[in-house]
């Protein structure tokens, strides 16, 4: 019922519905507080027994009232309706219910309760063993849960960011703010950050005056001048859930729950703060009072209805009683009378009588006391004290401790780094204290950082002041009282916990599910602790407590993902050709971060073999155009680069004369092979370097390595320049052709012979021409600066036209270089020796280089090792299969007979038939023989010939045309 | 040789990704760009800037990333400590300049330096990630950076910034249309 006041905008009505119907709020509702105004109290089922549940706090401690919030894949399950702002528009609906939510007919499990005790699952789904994945855990989820999710990609965007500041202060309640001023005052960067879309706390619930004005009234004149200040930052909706190592802390900030503006702007931010110091004003939060039937609707924290009154301007319920603690009793009564509620009954320490069951169906309508009488209610406010929210001190293994003169758990002494807790959160409750203890803690948490000296640090600071009469944990009566409303937990499961030898807090959190709901036990931990210690007679302290964890409240994955998501979750990068490929319709792969073209197909093409043969044969009878840019380049000088090379090569480059291009090895410190590539000799001190694609990054850092920490006197500097130069394989016996129709350099074969190198001139642009092969077929490698690339490419194919220049992809390429038996990435796996490649003379042994030593280990050198070979299958129509390993014809697949295993296999449209390339022990040694080649995996079976790796033009005829 | 025209540059000088009152954010190529490893030289020359810091000498900028190498942005002749050294570079970045007021909002939201703060003041120089793409980061002035961003990487970054500006712009908006019904 909506009552006068409150800080609501009657001006701005707002329509929402809840499970199809229509009603009205205004804003500065939240949804439980709309929903209350119009007189709805069922909002929910419970997760286990399904009974009825309402709205049970007024913040996001709320453990009842959780509903699914918009439609579709919008719909967001699990919400807490009490920290959802109303908006217009808004749709929820109630979840956790089989039919409508006033006749779930799940709600029979609740006559099951005596069989559904704690561990139930347990023991009683032993048997069969097989039927628990299978059939009893669906069961059971099916019949107990929360909401459920869309099935749909999430349509919402979630940013990401990162702030600094000199001080974080968590929670703008009194304190927060009062820390947050003083710290503004001192000249330090603050970000102040509350949850609430309100600053001010319980200042906005309560009818209490600060500084000679209305609480609420001194929050919003704060907020506005902090929000006045430069050094300050104000984040509201913001809740710090983290704290994380060296003074991060992760924080959600939520700018709209409004599905239509979620399309136009991200919906969430996760927010990473890295905070020079910490300020914890994260308040405390009611906690309730264990009786018989305390969870029916109606049935709330009396904070919880204090704030629905004073700021929503909404009572709860027209006939009123009051449990719990005396003071906040009396400002319970005090404040809902004001608001026109009739208080029944405030059953405090002075009371006759307190409550033993309540009775109502669907919502409260009487409490029974224990005297007998019978109270006619439909509301009843519970106090069981407050508990300081100490969740993020524990983030780092910090131990809470028991306060027997709050009758709490407080914070442990050691806190994250940085950290400082103040007000509410370490037993400070009295709002005057508040803004002293904020100040304080201010002032002696900036006192080595702040800018405006002097700083006061040592500013007393408020103490706890004890509760003066403690309110009992549970209270006697025969029904089944509630200790976590969220996942079902009753006090008789905390005793059979006990009772089975779940003695210790963590073991019976496991087995009774205590506190393990979205809601992280904020308002059923301290509970069930203090109901065991009354019941044992021991203090709460004495039995423990579980160390909280992040997050403080449940955070989207789409959150923490961002803007990381489905293309985004990685970066790619483009190849100079891209442009081009994209235009001609290329198939592109992902080669690590590259996206490159893997053929071009043409019309008439139905399948990507047809593209890569025809791509294959005009290489090989005319010329093809590769873009192999993403091969990593290295500008290798100074007057010791050719030493330096030598010793990270194991073959020699000091020799190699200028202009001309050398394969190489290089070999990691185990002697195994690292990776391959040419070495160009630009200069008498200038190299430059290739890599395999994959290797591009890790071969730079191993450079790196060498030239820092191995050879640190060495005169030698490292560039990369795989982003400055575009670089096209030409290849084909017209390759020449082409390449001479674009640069003036003679290309003949006695000006610029195989492997030569050098600078040349591409049509006014200066550029570097290597005649290198990978294909096999007399080709050359031109480079120039990269954002030439693509109309170069272009341009290569239109000098080209009349000899069939065909641009080839990243398939083709890796057919070609089968047919010539080159190894690659699956021959360079990092397990191979120079020797198993077929290239052991290359490590040379006329000096030392990284590798030397340890490559002649006796196993490395085995005459009867592996070998790389190559393999046909007997069958010319059958496909030989990568991953198959060779046996002897007839023996059987054990690991004694392994014989080796195929790396790489191709569709040769040059021999017109399957070849591959395998590693075979003492392969060379075998050629012509014919073994069987066993895959497992795909299950087949076959016999193949042994031949030479070379399928294609074995002499190197046609690569020195 | 049949066709002797120049190739052509497969990218504008300057895209205008975003030009609002509060927000410019603009890709250039990064022309002029030099890698100058200091071979042989004092590294800790009080003429050079020290790292991660900036210095300006006759309109050529020098950009001191690690301890033995010097970034020249302009003419190289005006460093001539290093020039006879310097490698090309401008093909292999490409930079995003991003200006105004919402310019820390920006940053903020795409890469995790102090970009308002004493971390990270004007004149300072970083390598940095925005999200997973490497930048460096120029904090030139006030409200005024250049990223350098290589120029494979570069789709991507200028796709993150592009779709951020748009965010935050919807952002000021949605602020603006509820303090105005407020």
């Amino acid at each position: 019922m909506r009552v006068e006041g409150g800080l609501i905008d009657r001006a701005r009505p707002l329509n929402f519905t809840f499970n199809g119907k229509g009603y009205t709020g205004y804003h500065g509702d939240t949804l439980a507080s709309a929903l209350l105004a119009n007189g709805v109290r069922l909002v929910g089922r419970s997760f286990k027994y399904h009974r009825p549940r309402g709205i049970f706090s007024a913040g996001s401690e709320e453990p009842n009232a959780l509903v699914q919030i918009g439609e579709g894949a919008w719909q967001e399950p699990n919400t807490k309706t009490t920290t959802v702002p109303l908006f217009d528009g808004l749709t929820a609906s109630s979840q956790n219910h089989l039919g409508s939510l006033e006749n779930d007919l799940m709600a029979f499990n609740d006559r099951l309760s005596r069989f559904l005790t704690a561990g139930f699952y347990y023991k009683t789904f032993m048997w069969p063993r097989s039927f628990w994945e299978r059939f009893y855990e669906p069961l059971i989820r099916r019949a107990a849960g929360l909401g459920a999710l869309s099935g749909a990609d999430d349509p919402s965007r979630y940013e990401r960011g990162h702030l600094h500041c000199d001080v974080l202060v968590v929670g703008g309640g009194p304190t927060g703010l009062s820390a947050a001023r003083e710290a503004a005052a001192l000249g330090a960067r603050v970000i102040l950050a509350d949850e609430d879309s309100l600053f001010g706390g319980r200042l906005n619930s309560e009818r209490e005056n600060v500084e000679g004005q209305a609480g609420y009234q001194w929050a919003r004149q704060t907020t506005s001048t902090l929000a006045s200040a430069e050094n300050v930052r104000l984040m509201p909706r913001t809740t710090v859930f983290g704290a994380y190592d060296h003074g991060v802390y992760g924080a959600l900030e939520v700018l709209t729950d409004d599905p239509k503006i979620g399309t136009e702007m991200p919906r969430q931010i996760y927010w990473r703060i890295n905070a020079r110091r910490v300020i914890l004003c994260s308040g405390a939060t009611e906690r309730s009072i264990a009786f018989a039937n305390n969870d029916r609707p109606g049935i709330m924290l009396a904070g919880g209805a204090r704030t629905y009154a004073n700021r929503f301007a909404v009572l709860p319920g027209r006939r009123v009683a009051i449990l719990g603690a005396d003071n906040e009793a009396a400002q319970t009564a005090e404040d809902l009378k004001a608001a026109g509620a009739e208080i029944v009954a405030t059953l405090t320490s002075a009371a006759e009588s307190t409550v033993a069951d309540t009775q109502g169906r669907r919502c409260l309508s009487a409490i029974k006391l224990a005297d007998g009488r019978k109270v006619e209610c439909d509301t009843l406010a519970v106090c069981g004290g407050w508990n300081p929210n100490i969740q993020l001190t524990s983030h780092h293994r910090s131990k809470p401790v028991w306060n027997d003169e709050i009758d709490g758990f407080v914070p442990g002494e050691d806190l994250p780094p940085g950290m400082i807790v103040a007000g509410a959160a370490r037993g400070v409750f009295d709002s005057q204290d508040c803004l002293a203890d904020g100040a304080a803690a201010a002032a002696l948490s900036l006192s080595d950082i702040a800018q405006n000296a002097p700083v006061e640090a040592q500013r007393p600071r408020p103490s706890v002041k004890p509760v003066q009469i403690k309110t009992p944990a549970a209270l006697a009566g025969s029904g089944r009282a509630w200790v976590d409303l969220q996942n079902d937990v009753t006090a008789k499961d905390l005793f059979q916990a006990q009772a089975e030898g779940f003695k210790s807090v963590e073991h019976m959190k496991r087995y009774t599910t205590l506190g393990m709901a979205t809601d992280q036990g904020r308002t059923s931990n301290s509970l069930a602790l203090r109901v065991l210690g009354q019941a044992y007679g021991v203090s709460p302290g004495d039995l423990g407590t579980t160390l909280a964890r992040p997050p403080y409240n449940p955070v989207a994955i789409g959150a923490f993902a961002g803007p990381s998501r489905g293309q985004h979750c990685r970066p790619t990068r483009r190849t100079p050709s891209h442009a081009f490929a994209e235009g001609a319709v290329a198939t592109f792969v992902e080669t690590g971060a590259w996206l490159r073209a893997q053929w071009y197909a043409q019309d008439g093409e139905t399948h990507w073999r047809q593209s890569v043969d025809r791509e294959v044969n005009a290489t090989r009878n005319g010329v093809g155009i590769c873009d192999v840019t993403t091969l990593g380049k290295i500008e290798v000088t100074g007057a010791d680069a050719a030493a330096f090379l030598d010793f990270v090569y194991a073959n020699t480059m000091s020799t190699l004369k200028i202009g001309r291009t050398r394969y190489g090895l290089m070999l990691r410190e185990d002697g195994f092979v690292m990776d391959d590539g040419t070495c160009a000799r630009l200069a008498d001190e200038h190299y430059v370097v290739t890599t395999t694609t994959a290797n591009a990054v890790s071969v730079f850092r191993h450079l790196e390595f060498v030239r820092q920490c191995l050879r640190p006197h060495f005169d030698v500097h490292l560039i990369s320049s795989t982003e400055q130069w575009a670089q096209f394989a030409v290849a084909g016996p017209r390759s020449r052709d082409l390449l001479q129709r674009l640069v003036n350099t003679d290309l003949s074969n006695e000006a610029f012979p195989f492997m030569a190198c050098g600078p040349v001139d591409v049509l006014g642009v200066p550029g570097r021409l290597f005649r290198i092969s990978f294909s096999g077929e007399l080709a050359y490698e031109i480079a120039v600066p990269t954002r030439y690339g693509n109309a170069l490419f272009a341009k290569l194919l239109e000098l080209g036209a009349d000899l069939d220049a065909t641009p080839y992809g990243t398939e083709a390429l890796g057919v070609m270089r089968i047919e010539k038996g080159h190894a690659a990435g699956n021959e360079l796996n990092g397990t191979t020796t120079a020797l198993n490649l077929g290239l052991g003379r290359m490590v040379s042994s006329k000096k030392d280089c990284i590798g030397s030593v340890l490559s002649k280990r006796p196993e490395m050198v085995r005459e009867d090792g592996l070998r790389l070979v190559g393999f046909i299958p007997t069958d010319r129509e059958r496909q030989l299969t990568a991953g198959a390993h060779f046996l002897e014809p007839g023996a059987q697949a054990t690991m004694e007979n392994d014989l080796g295993w195929m790396s790489s296999v191709a569709y040769s449209p040059t021999l017109g038939q399957s070849i591959g390339l395998g590693f075979l022990m003492a392969g060379t040694d075998r050629l012509g023989e014919r073994l069987t080649a066993w895959d497992e995996l795909r299950g087949t079976t076959q016999e193949v010939e042994v031949t030479s790796p070379h399928f294609v033009d074995p002499d190197g005829t046609r690569l020195k045309s | 040789m049949t066709d002797l025209s120049h190739l052509q540059l497969d990218m504008s000088s300057a895209d205008l990704l975003c030009d609002t009152p509060g927000l410019r954010v603009s890709l250039e190529t990064a022309d002029c760009l030099w890698a100058c490893p200091l071979i042989g030289m004092e590294q800790s020359d009080p003429n050079l800037p020290a790292v991660g810091h900036t210095k300006e000498r006759n309109g050529s900028h020098m950009l001191r990333l690690q301890r033995d190498t010097l970034y020249v942005v302009g003419d190289t002749t005006n460093v001539p400590e290093v020039s006879s050294n310097a490698h090309d570079q401008s093909h292999a970045w490409n930079s995003v300049n991003i200006s105004g007021e919402m310019t820390p909002a920006l940053m903020e939201r795409l890469c995790m330096l102090d970009v308002t703060g004493p971390g990270f003041p004007p004149g300072r120089i970083s390598r940095t990630l925005m999200d997973h793409t490497g930048v460096i980061a120029w904090h030139i002035n006030n409200a005024e950076f250049k990223l350098f961003v290589a120029t494979s990487y570069t789709s991507s970054l200028v796709e993150r910034v592009r779709q951020c500006a748009k965010d935050l712009l919807a952002l000021h908006d949605f602020h603006e249309r509820a303090s105005s019904t407020h």
